[in-house]
């Protein structure tokens, strides 16, 4: 190794070669040692850069051949004594690093001024090395009351912590193709942002999570991955934190799942604007969605719907009502069908109903209590999921935008941090309905009311790109779909290198993490989930509340 | 014969007969006994041994102008010509040339031409295997090899050829100097391929 390494960040660790050539934006070339083994430098690895005052980091993100002179490939040796001569020197690696942060030895140990943004290069000739796990550490944050794990690097031991304010006060989405183990990270996720909440005594810290469990995945039991078996969901792992309400009870009690509650939605609660994101759905028109407010205007909210199911078109007396509201038949009819369509066979809409559903999850949520709603035997009837997830979510971010208002005056009545899980985001969030459902001016309007989206999608290209360019932290499995890159990666520095890692993503257990919550994009190997190991990681209740010292409790 | 005697007793394969900083002529004692091309070879200095490779040979007449002639009959061998003949050995000269390529200095080997040329009639001796492995172990002087007019690439191949001999792994001693040689030739790939060929194993 090359003695210029900056002392005061601790062992040295494999040197790669020395940075030749490249630029900030580019990212630098760093031509590999004669006898550094070219097949075990992957895309995606650390590299630290050791410049005179200051250590650089960052990533692989492409890895070449090169000659020195063309000749040399151009006739390939004929001997392994002249392969082996040539390998290295005038046949050799060079890997591209995108640089990320610099790590200022001075400033350790101080006030976390000690990793910055890269804004500049290191010399020429610098070394490159493998990045310890020291470093590893260093950037992405040890477990504590603020962090918590996410998965280890790829070829390393160490974890990658996200940070937990920092990933709940935006809206997130977590992308991959079907199968990639979207649904294993999210509960990951939602189980770390439970224990963390329940670990924080201030406030403003704790956070609720309200999950739209369309494949009734994150209640008492989810499937294992590859479909074998079952494996412990979140109410399981969190019996006191976590209330699973069910959209099915039938479909629950097959399962045999815990289940808190049954709940459905009263004719009283739909309001046209629940028709609108559904209106692709239903085969609605434009004109049949508007004319749903005329008729709730006339019939006044709490009746619109049974009694717009009622009218018959034939009679006198409707046809002067629509004369009256000014609404053509063919117009109304189409809104009649589409409003038998939305009723039929959906048990969970009743016109009975008092409408206490919503409050019934607040006061949860309220109380500090995780909330899942599974979907039953709707898991695969896209309508009733887009209905109940946007009706519920607006009369849920309603309360908590009066009550985040009134809380301005007094912080103690701040609601908890709500965190929306949805599925098939794309549905809710797609340029067209973005700015209709409330699900987009969540996305946009961010933190203000301490209300945030948890996006769980495959089709991010599909996710209107403001919404997309709001999320805090994103977290993509593999993706192979151009498009469906390329909106994960829009806005991001050195996107064009993190394609190449984000496309050589193993198909499971394996993720690209950017954004918010991680000081640089890094791939890590999400933890094992499913074994008695796995679960004892996540324990219910205050945990490392539990650690206060004396001093603490008397402060109180 | 006495002077023989002497000779390889000393290890002494002749003397410079002629002497530039960057090359010498030097005959031998005996005819037919000069070193092998590309072996390297040690004059004695005052200021320090100067080291040099054999890059050509020579057996003529002492005399110039005036050339041996081959009348004998077709089935004599050329031995016994010498034998039957004795002062054709008084005759003729065996001379070789050598380019300079490192010297001894106060603090050890230096792989450069030295600050003066050897002495006429300084002795020289053929290297010290000891010497030949420190001397080739970073075999810069190829470089003074390579610019030398009069050395070919033949000469760099039976030098670094013979150098594998006194070195524990030859296999890796060949590897190495190959490397060193690619850093001057990187620019040109056949040449050095060609090097490379006649000196692997």
């Amino acid at each position: 190794m090359n003695g210029d390494g900056v002392a005061p960040f601790g062992e040295a660790s494999r040197r790669l070669g020395a940075v030749v050539a490249g630029s900030l934006t580019r990212g630098l070339e760093v031509r590999l040692d004669e006898d550094c083994p070219l097949e075990e430098i992957a895309v995606g690895r650390y590299v630290t850069i050791h410049g005179r005052q200051r250590k650089f980091f960052g990533l692989v993100t492409d890895v070449e051949l090169k000659s020195l002179h063309p000749g040399f490939t151009q006739t390939p040796p004929a001997s392994d004594f002249i392969r082996e001569v040539t390998a290295g020197v005038a046949t050799f690696g060079s890997v591209r690093v995108t640089l990320y942060l610099t790590l200022d030895p001075l400033a350790m140990g101080g006030e976390g001024d000690a990793v910055r943004p890269a804004k500049t290069v290191p010399p020429h000739f610098s070394s490159a090395l493998e990045a310890s796990q020291e470093d590893v550490e260093v950037i992405f944050g040890r477990e504590d009351a603020s962090h918590f794990v996410i998965g280890t690097p790829l070829d390393m031991d160490v974890s990658v912590c996200l940070d937990y304010g920092r990933f709940i006060e935006r809206s997130n989405g977590v992308f991959g193709k079907s199968g990639t183990g979207k649904t294993f990270l999210t509960r990951m996720l939602l189980a770390n942002v439970m224990m963390k909440s329940n670990a924080n005594r201030d406030p403003k810290r704790k956070a609720v999570s309200l999950i739209f469990d369309m494949h009734n995945e994150y209640g008492w039991v989810g499937s294992a991955e590859g479909g074998a078996g079952l494996v412990k969901s979140l109410k399981q792992l969190f019996p006191t934190s976590v209330s699973v309400f069910t959209l099915d009870p039938d479909s629950s009690r097959r399962r045999n799942a815990n289940i808190d509650g049954e709940i459905g939605i009263g004719y009283r609660e739909v309001e046209p604007d629940d028709l609108s994101i559904l209106r692709e759905t239903l085969n609605l028109t434009d004109r049949s969605v508007e004319s749903a407010y005329q008729f709730r205007s006339h019939f006044r909210q709490e009746q619109w719907l049974a009694k717009t199911l009622e009218l018959d078109s034939s009679d006198e007396v409707t046809k002067q009502l629509l004369a009256q509201l000014n609404v053509h038949e063919a117009t109304f009819s189409n809104l009649q069908r589409g409003l038998r369509q939305l009723t039929r066979g959906r048990d969970f809409l009743r016109p009975d109903l008092p409408g206490e559903a919503v409050r019934d999850i607040l006061q949860h949520l309220l109380r500090g209590k995780n909330v899942v709603i599974e979907f039953g035997r709707y898991g695969d009837d896209l309508a009733a999921y887009m209905l109940v997830a946007n009706l519920f979510s607006r009369r849920i971010h309603e309360e908590y935008r009066r009550r985040s208002e009134e809380a301005l005056g007094d912080q103690a009545q701040a609601p908890p941090h709500l965190m929306i899980a949805i599925e098939e985001a794309h549905k809710f969030l797609s340029p067209q309905i973005a700015d209709q459902t409330i699900f987009g001016q969540i996305a946009r309007e961010m933190r203000k009311y301490n209300v945030t989206l948890l996006v769980i999608d495959q089709r991010p290209s599909a996710i209107d790109a403001e919404v997309m360019s709001q999320l805090g932290t994103k977290i993509a499995c593999l993706l192979d779909n151009d498009a469906d890159v390329s909106a994960v990666l829009s806005g991001v520095s050195g996107s064009s290198e993190l394609r190449s890692v984000l496309a050589r993503l193993e198909s499971r257990q394996q993720a690209l993490i950017l954004g918010h919550s991680v000081p640089m994009p890094v791939v890590v190997r999400t933890p094992d989930y499913g074994t008695a190991e796995s679960y004892a990681q996540f324990h219910d209740g205050p945990g490392l509340r539990e650690r206060l010292t004396l001093q603490e409790l008397y402060d109180d | 014969m006495a002077l023989d005697r002497i000779s390889e007793e000393l290890d002494v394969i002749g003397r410079v007969i002629e002497a530039k900083v960057a090359q010498f002529s030097a005959e031998c004692y005996e005819l037919h006994t000069a070193p092998d091309l590309g072996t390297l070879v040690a004059v004695e200095n005052p200021r320090g041994e100067i080291y040099a490779v054999v890059c050509d040979v020579m057996t003529a007449s002492v005399e110039p102008g005036r050339r041996p002639v081959a009348h004998m009959p077709p089935d004599a061998d050329a031995d016994a010509i010498l034998e039957d003949n004795p002062q054709l050995k008084l005759l003729l000269k065996t001379t070789f040339e050598a380019i300079v390529v490192a010297f001894r200095a106060n603090d050890g080997i230096r792989q450069h031409l030295p600050p003066a040329a050897a002495r006429i009639f300084a002795r020289v001796r053929p290297c010290s295997a000891a010497v030949v492995r420190q001397l080739t172990d970073e075999p810069q002087f190829l470089k003074l090899l390579l610019t030398a007019g009069s050395a070919s690439d033949e000469v760099i191949a039976a030098c670094l050829r013979q150098a594998a001999e006194s070195h524990l792994d030859p296999n890796r001693f060949r590897v190495r100097a190959g490397k060193a040689l690619l850093g001057l030739l990187g620019h040109d790939p056949d040449r050095l391929t060609a090097i490379l060929r006649s000196i692997q194993a």
